[in-house]
């Protein structure tokens, strides 16, 4: 056992830092330049961000050099996630097409496909959106309708797709359709790369309860994308999406507990400046204990990180781990959303108060980490996973 | 990054739970519900053979001296065959005594604990409830007497020497001295102990004679360096004994039908065991972190051994008393071995510290920014 970085991982880090700083506008993630309220505003920092790291030579670290990547590990992704997390560095707006997307090309795609997709993605000049939700196909994902019919030279998609973030800022959509209606569900479904900006797509925004529309109902409607736009073999999709799925689980949590950190500091900031009947809660063995149980989960947090790259070298995959870190950080995060707004108590119910203390810190995890306990699969799904997969449980005969 | 045990460290872990199994599991313990400390006799021969007691004795005293990364992995097979034993005991109060042995009898006693010849317990309560090391004193000079009482003094009765602290005003505040459990002036007393395979008992001090040999060291620092070491090995036998049980009921809601189908299909009876998965695995993270930062020696292993020992407590109660829950009324009776993990588990939690305890004292460094204590060099080796 040996829990340090190497050197060159280490001197990476302090690169990692140099960059940061010397993109982010000074003050950047403090309360003097807060992250911006307007959502608009948010997408167009998102795509800044973007470019700024492709400019950089920060973007695609572990992808090959060849597509635009940088041909490192994913100890400098976790390495440089975690930095960004300190420096409270924007999110990206092409987290899906970073996420899940590219790593499914890179294992799944084909050479012509990698070469066309993967630079433009990497560069901010393509953005990316997930359509698999539908409105009656969620947690059972492989009972989706959309349809798609080989038309000559052309797939032609028609069906809707909900809940589907950042479809109105996307250039591309990797889309999951029926192809083969005939076949047990999970057989005929296949992974297709479709075109948004034509007509016959239609982005509708929907209003998420934080009263901002990050995710819309996208109608295809006869929407067109080449034959060759298909990732792996026809009515193979339900496996090549699942590839992705353990990434958009594992590896994207790995160095987000530096996040939750600063959330979590910012609740302690809190608990200092409010009071309760016995002065600072920071002072009320309640708040104390709540405190410190959420820090120790932050920690475990950054222990299953460990844990996540030293699997990933000595054996390059991971394994159910992926659907425990899910469950492990969702959950975790929606008690520490919870803990804040009993910190904040009288100034909980005031969506303007989450300026005046925390700097709006707070109310945010209190609201993102309803999000996360829904999507990539619900912490129920989660937990049948790891019963049936993992302990070995007997199946329940409908999924 | 390796954030891993190496193949030999887990080979070792292999042959410990093999040993263990064979020496004691359920019926082990239940003998030492019946018999109390004299299972202890049967255990020191066998456990002696393979190196155990000696793993925390310097390899020039006849010991092993295996690193806390190897006992965290030992320790995790003792907690799972619920081992009636003080292994623990032996193993921290030799590592204080290795440090500095400050006399002869010091120096023949870590041979003596390694071969089986003398075994040590800790008399690690103190009557205040809160594990400070207060409650006997020593006073006067040619001889120096104890007066007061410790509790928590595990298998006393199978104890050649015990190690503890003692006010000593003369001495500067506290030292870890060695005394014999049945000298004059000393009363053993047999409590009733929730965890039966684990006896207890208290010592009564009126005026025994502190022997001029017998002070390990002055100062808070060893006492604590010894409770933070103990606070990891906890944590481990808390891990063991949990995933024991954990396994168990996994095996059982498999096999066991209602309504036509194993229970195990049931949804509630999945999630709950999904959950406590998480609580096993995460413990596990917590725990090597924390022998980790332990054999680094330094000022991070105060705060991950305290980490570790009140998040596998927490652990170790959930999963045992979901263990009993999804046994139904078996799991209630005591022909089930359940109830020996559940009160194995729930022990564990409550000594040195109940995880509500320990987060507090956690506080205070994460929370009020105190300084942890730094350990120091780490005896066998520190890394892995
Ligand atoms: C913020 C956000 C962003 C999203 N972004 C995207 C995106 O970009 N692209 C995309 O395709 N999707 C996206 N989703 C959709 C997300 O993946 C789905 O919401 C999720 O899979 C759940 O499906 P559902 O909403 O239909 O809920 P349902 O499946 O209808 O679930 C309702 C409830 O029933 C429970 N349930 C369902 N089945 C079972 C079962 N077998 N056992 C036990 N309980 C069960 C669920 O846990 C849940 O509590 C997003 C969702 C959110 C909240």
């Amino acid at each position: 056992m040996n829990i340090a970085y190497t050197e060159a991982e280490e001197a990476f880090r302090i690169r990692c830092r140099d960059f940061l700083e010397t993109v982010l506008p000074p003050g950047w993630g403090t309360p003097a330049h807060p992250v911006p309220a307007d959502a608009e505003e948010r997408a167009r920092v998102g795509l800044w961000w973007e470019k700024t790291l492709y400019a950089h030579g920060m973007a695609g670290l572990s992808w090959p050099r060849e597509y635009g990547g940088q041909g490192l590990s994913w100890v400098e992704e976790v390495i440089f996630a975690e930095e960004c997390a300190r420096a409270g560095a924007p999110s990206g707006i092409n987290g899906l097409g970073k996420g899940l997307l590219g790593p499914t090309l890179l294992v799944e795609g084909t050479d012509e496909q990698k070469r066309r997709f993967l630079p433009p993605l990497l560069a901010g000049d393509e953005v990316w959106c997930q359509g698999y939700s539908e409105p009656n196909s969620g947690s059972d994902l492989a009972s989706l309708r959309t349809r798609a019919e080989l038309q000559g030279d052309v797939w032609v998609i028609t069906g809707q797709k909900i809940w589907t973030s950042n479809a109105h800022l996307a250039d591309w959509c990797f889309v999951l359709a029926r192809t083969d209606p005939t076949v047990p569900k999970h057989r005929g479904i296949t992974f297709l790369l479709v075109p948004m900006r034509q007509p016959a797509v239609k982005v509708e925004p929907l209003v998420q309860l934080t009263g901002e529309a990050h995710f819309n109902q996208v109608s295809f409607d006869g929407a067109r994308t080449a034959r060759e736009n298909v990732v792996g073999q026809v009515n193979d999709g339900w496996r090549v999406a699942n590839t992705i799925l353990s990434f958009e689980r594992g590896v994207t949590i790995v160095g987000r507990y530096a996040h939750f950190m600063r959330e979590w500091e910012a609740a302690v900031e809190a608990a200092r400046t409010q009071t309760g009947e016995r002065g600072p809660l920071i002072e009320d063995s309640h708040f104390r204990q709540r405190l410190v149980a959420l820090w120790s989960e932050i920690q475990i947090l950054r222990f299953h990180g460990y844990n996540v790259i030293t699997q990933l070298q000595q054996q390059d995959k991971l394994g159910p781990e992926a659907s425990m870190l899910k469950l492990f950080y969702s959950e975790m995060h929606k008690r520490l959303g919870d803990l804040g707004m009993d910190i904040l108590g009288a100034a909980m119910p005031y969506a303007s108060g989450m300026d005046s203390v925390g700097g709006g810190t707070l109310h945010r995890a209190f609201f993102q980490a309803r999000a996360e306990t829904i999507f990539a699969g619900t912490s129920q799904i989660q937990r049948n996973v790891i019963a049936e997969r993992v302990l070995g449980l007997p199946r329940d005969q409908r999924s | 990054m390796d954030f891993n045990f190496s193949s030999e460290q887990y080979l070792l872990r292999d042959a410990a739970r093999d040993l263990f199994s064979a020496i004691a599991g359920p019926a082990g313990a239940r003998s030492a519900y019946r018999e109390k400390s004299a299972v202890v006799e049967r255990l020191r021969g066998p456990l002696a053979e393979q190196g155990m007691l000696g793993a925390g004795v310097p390899e020039e005293q006849g010991g092993s001296a295996l690193s806390p990364l190897d006992m965290a992995l030992i320790f995790e097979a003792s907690g799972a065959a619920l081992l009636p034993f003080p292994l623990l005991e032996t193993y921290v109060a030799a590592r204080a005594l290795s440090r500095r042995p400050a006399s002869p009898r010091q120096e023949r006693l870590g041979p003596a604990l390694a071969a089986g010849g003398e075994t040590a317990t800790v008399a690690w309560g103190s009557p205040d409830g809160l594990w400070t090391g207060a409650g006997v004193q020593a006073v006067g000079s040619g001889p120096v007497r104890l007066y007061g009482r410790r509790t928590f003094v595990p298998y006393a009765a199978a104890a050649t020497v015990v190690v503890m602290p003692v006010e000593w005003k003369q001495a500067g505040g506290i030292a870890l001295v060695l005394v014999d459990p049945r000298a004059a002036g000393t009363e053993m007393v047999a409590l009733e102990s929730l965890d039966g395979s684990y006896p207890l008992y208290a010592l009564e001090f009126h005026g025994a004679v502190l022997a001029d040999d017998a002070v390990i060291g002055y100062g808070r620092e060893l006492f604590e360096e010894m409770r933070i070491t103990a606070w990891s090995a906890l944590a481990s036998e808390a891990l063991g004994a949990a995933e024991q049980a954990f396994s168990a009921t996994v095996e059982y809601v498999k096999v066991r039908e209602q309504f036509g189908q194993p229970v195990g299909r049931f949804q509630a009876v999945k999630h709950t065991a999904a959950d406590d998965y998480l609580l096993v695995e995460s413990a596990r993270v917590a725990n090597r972190y924390a022998a980790w930062a332990i054999s680094q020696g330094g000022a991070e292993a105060e705060l991950y051994a305290a980490l570790a020992k009140a998040y596998a407590s927490d652990t170790a109660r959930t999963v045992t008393s979901d263990a009993i829950q999804l046994h139904g009324g078996i799991g209630y009776t005591w022909d089930s071995d359940m109830h020996l993990y559940f009160k194995r588990g729930w022990r564990i939690a409550a000594e040195l510290g109940t995880p509500v305890q320990i987060r507090e004292k956690m506080a205070r460094v994460v929370l009020d920014g105190a300084t942890p204590r730094r350990v120091g060099a780490p005896v066998g080796g520190g890394d892995a």
